[in-house]
């Protein structure tokens, strides 16, 4: 008998929102007592900003560029390498639970088998594997899906109209009339993608994720060596937590998140000497992406909106803390504590006020670079808490998966087994961590490659709509932890950025050979 | 807001071949993976996804001479739709196949579009394969 893992990943979550992390809106002890028993890591980074792309790095230990996933809309391939698939081939049983989000959401003709599999109300379809055979698709025997909300073909979906029919409307739209992100204010502020939600706590997407993973691992045989990636779909946009627990954070009282300028002139000269496209999004001269609301101008945001978005997403945080400590409860109640890994995350972050600005994009700063990343080893691996400072990323996270199970990392995975504290990183070579955007939507391309070292943060860009190619962004994060001063055009820090870039150019994984097509906006 | 959406795809046969297949509208669900079967009565034609969707397209133009078809489909959440299909001779052996979707919402063109991307994967696969 093995080790079994839970793999807890949240949508969207800032490094900043858990207690231990320094958060100062949400309570999160189940999170927080992992994190004191555990490892937690100061500086880990995803390798695309966006759901897709850092998902498929989660499950093929690949950065973007190699596993071809490189922006939203593009589906992972269905014979992509993957942890799950190793994981089963060593006998273990294996779920995902959640937010899965490989293939594209918006499939009006039914072709990807996540939606095939939530609106058949089946649960595994055979597949090809990587490396031949096949198997269950992807490698869980159990897949089981949710978004963020009731819409769509996924199995919450289905569960939500067949139980609670009456909840479907209670979610806000994400996706308005013409399919794009929904610009609808609401709450008492009018603040984007905010609502009052009705829907009662229980029937609420967290909890309907932790109570099918609570049904999984209850079906478990005692001695099963399990794999259980629980996915909630919070704290994403939008922020329409259950009204009845709303109440647990007033907006009112909400201290204005660190990076939110108040002076607006002192927010537009902060972004004006950013590349363009910054000051060009929150002005509302160009949309570049897809993942924020068309026709929301950031520069709209007012400082009470920003508070009650703030305070929800607060809850929702809330919510799967006392969620995962449910989970926690019963996999104890199975005896299995002693052996049980547990790893917490997110996909990326969410710019969360920076700047004044919401949701995520090509803005390569700590809102949506920096995570949230715990890793409680099973205690009966003997394995010292400690905080791991230098860089690690998601990509690291599929060895690390591996290496649990006994096994060694698959020569196809490009990250390492995360460190136990950062002596084994120095020895390790954990110097740097990569994050990469490409995105092309409706004649709007951008282009960028970012790596953190030694506490700068450079992000250079590559021709596009808004770029030349010459620009870029340099962040002293010990002087600037804020990365307010952008030092890319800096006399004084030529050099520095030089040798930078020159590191960042030579450390670029490879490229898949075909591109993959986009085949939907997300 | 309107989306336009293009694929192209070169095909190592004639554009007189090409055009019996992707010229013939009943023809579609040969070609189009995305659908199962395709009828067509009068002007219209009736497209049937894997799924069960069945879809209906008014057929606009079918120009043998010009190479050109054009149609609209209908679905209610679709304000606007055009697609059209180019066959371009480039030599005798060799020909172009242009394939254009425009959409209102704009999102529709690239969800649309990426179907007609596959189509003209399959076409190219199955035009080259024959003898």
């Amino acid at each position: 008998m093995g080790r079994k893992i839970l793999l807890i990943t949240t949508d969207q979550q800032r490094y900043d929102t858990l207690g231990c992390n320094g958060g100062r809106y949400s309570s999160t002890p189940v999170v927080d007592g992992l994190a004191a028993a555990g490892i937690t890591y100061r500086r880990a980074h995803p390798q695309s900003v966006v759901c897709m792309p850092s998902r498929s790095t989660i499950i093929t230990g690949q950065h973007p560029s190699t596993h071809g996933v490189w922006m939203n809309g593009v589906p992972l391939p269905n014979d992509a390498p993957s942890i799950a698939v190793e994981l089963k081939r060593a006998g273990y049983e294996t779920a995902l639970i959640g937010k899965a989000h490989f293939e594209p959401f918006l499939d009006p003709f039914g072709v990807y088998t996540e939606n095939q599999m939530g609106s058949s109300g089946i649960f595994a379809v055979e597949d090809d594997w990587p490396g031949g055979g096949r198997g269950p698709h992807r490698g869980f025997d159990h897949m089981q899906g949710a978004t963020h909300g009731a819409v769509g073909p996924l199995h919450y979906s289905r569960w939500l109209i067949e139980q609670h029919p009456e909840a479907l409307a209670m979610y806000y739209p994400t996706i308005d009339g013409a399919l794009e992100v929904n610009a609808l204010g609401g709450g008492d502020t009018g603040a984007v993608q905010v609502a009052d939600n009705p829907i009662p706590r229980e029937w609420y997407h967290t909890d309907w994720v932790a109570e099918r993973t609570m049904d999984w691992l209850a079906e478990r045989e005692d001695d099963a060596d399990w794999f259980c990636w629980m996915s909630f779909p919070d704290p994403h946009h939008p922020w329409d937590p259950p009204a009845s627990e709303v109440g647990r954070i007033n907006w009112r009282d909400i201290d204005l998140p660190d990076g939110y300028l108040v002076d607006p002139s002192q927010r537009e000269a902060v972004l004006g000497a950013k590349p363009r496209h910054w000051l060009d999004w929150y002005q509302g001269r160009l949309v570049s992406n897809f993942e924020a609301p068309f026709d929301w101008v950031p520069a709209s945001l007012s400082a009470d909106q920003l508070r009650e978005v703030t305070a929800k997403n607060a809850v929702e945080i809330e919510l799967i803390d006392e969620a995962i400590g449910r989970v926690l409860a019963a996999i104890g109640a199975r005896g299995w504590a002693d052996d049980l890994d547990v790893l917490f995350t997110t996909d990326h972050g969410e710019l969360g006020g920076d700047f004044g600005l919401m949701f995520k994009g090509p803005y390569h700063t700590d809102g949506l670079l920096r995570l949230p990343l715990i890793w409680r080893p099973a205690p009966s691996a003997g394995i010292s808490p400690a905080e791991v400072s230098r860089p690690v990323g998601l990509v690291d996270l599929a060895p690390t998966l591996a290496g649990i199970a006994g096994m060694a990392p698959s020569e196809w995975m490009q990250g390492a087994p995360l460190p136990i504290d950062d002596a084994d990183a120095a020895a390790r070579g954990f110097d740097r961590v990569l994050t990469e955007w490409d995105s092309e939507l409706f004649g709007v391309d951008v282009h960028v490659r970012t790596m953190y070292r030694d506490e700068f943060l450079l992000s250079v860009y590559g021709p596009g709509t808004s770029h030349d190619g010459s620009e870029g962004e340099l962040y002293d994060l010990a002087a600037d932890p804020l990365q307010q001063v952008n030092l890319f055009d800096d006399a004084e820090r030529t050099a520095l950025r030089d040798d930078l870039i020159a590191e960042l150019r030579a450390n670029q994984p490879p490229v898949r050979a075909e591109r993959l097509e986009v085949v939907a906006p997300v | 807001m309107i989306g336009s959406i293009r694929h192209q795809i070169t095909i190592d046969r004639s554009a007189d071949d090409v055009w019996r297949l992707v010229g013939d509208p009943p023809r579609l669900s040969e070609w189009f993976p995305d659908f199962i079967s395709s009828t067509v009565e009068g002007s219209t034609r009736t497209v049937t996804s894997a799924s069960g969707i069945s879809i209906d397209e008014e057929l606009l133009v079918v120009d043998s001479i010009l190479h050109r078809l054009q149609y609209r489909l209908e679905l209610p959440i679709v304000t606007f739709h055009r697609g059209t299909i180019d066959v371009i001779e480039l030599d005798e052996a060799k020909s172009l196949v242009v394939y254009a979707t425009d959409a209102d919402p704009r999102i529709m063109a690239m969800v649309i579009g990426s179907a007609t991307a596959r189509a003209l994967r399959e076409a190219k696969r199955q035009l080259e394969g024959a003898t």
